[in-house]
């Protein structure tokens, strides 16, 4: 459960932030049958560390 | 929150698009979500700080990520998501800051996963059910205004296929198929027309 801990740190970070809702947007067929909380958690990490490293991506066609 | 509030939102937010970002003329297609578009009306409506983040993760679980705060939101999407799922995901987010409240808010982020990985969108509570119905119809609502209906159903009589429509909206395809569907598109016209 390392990943889950580790988002669940982050979250914890974020409540005192003043974090009052958060929402996961999956989509179809975003699990397959073996996957796992830990699976999601590590993309979910993964994310947070790209967003605290502010690798954002201009996104001119998205208007 | 009920198809019809959804509709009446939608409608109410769609009267500002018109009015703060295209200066009260009518509304052309697509409908804009960024660059003073929709993003901005549900920014000024709900008073929250908005921003959109697009974000390189390899992943195919996570598409997008909402995060509210008490004075400000992120929304998070995808490199992965094509023009039109990235248009949609965002305004879906966008919907459920303007029409959420606390009793909706996803506090255990691992029930809110575990619900999400058994199938079954969210499943806290069921408020939380409900309101990702209804921000995925809600979404719907911005990017196809009622307003349109005419345009839309005339397009499809014309026997363009759900991808070419979806083109001139900008929206997913799926999303088109959805609004054409003929459950909803009952329920959605019988609303439009008592709203107007």
């Amino acid at each position: 459960m390392e990943e889950q801990e580790k988002f669940l740190e982050w979250y914890a970070k974020e409540l005192d932030k003043g974090l009052v809702d958060i929402k996961f947007y999956v989509g179809e067929g975003s699990f397959t049958k073996n996957a796992t909380t830990e699976e999601f958690f590590r993309e979910a990490n993964r994310v947070n560390e790209l967003y605290a490293q502010q690798k954002f991506i201009p996104r001119l066609d998205v208007f | 929150m009920r198809l019809a509030d959804v509709s009446l939102l939608a409608r109410d937010v769609h009267s500002l698009y018109i009015k703060d970002c295209c200066n009260g003329s009518p509304a052309s297609l697509p409908i804009k979500i960024l660059n003073n578009g929709l993003i901005s009306v549900i920014s000024k409506r709900t008073g929250l700080a908005i921003e959109t983040r697009c974000l390189p993760w390899n992943g195919h679980m996570l598409r997008a990520n909402l995060r509210r705060y008490k004075d400000s939101a992120s929304i998070i999407y995808s490199n992965e998501l094509n023009t039109c799922w990235s248009r949609f995901c965002i305004c879906k987010e966008a919907y459920h800051l303007l029409s959420d409240d606390v009793k909706t808010y996803s506090t255990d982020p691992v029930s809110l996963v575990n619900g999400l990985m058994n199938d079954m969108p969210v499943i806290t509570i069921d408020d939380d059910i409900e309101a990702e119905w209804m921000a995925v119809i809600g979404a719907m609502e911005l990017l196809i205004p009622s307003q349109f209906d005419t345009y839309l159903y005339g397009l499809e009589a014309s026997g363009k296929e759900h991808y070419e429509i979806a083109l001139e909206f900008r929206v997913p395809e799926k999303i088109i198929s959805l609004r054409l569907s003929p459950a909803l598109r009952k329920s959605l016209d019988q609303l439009h027309n008592d709203m107007h």
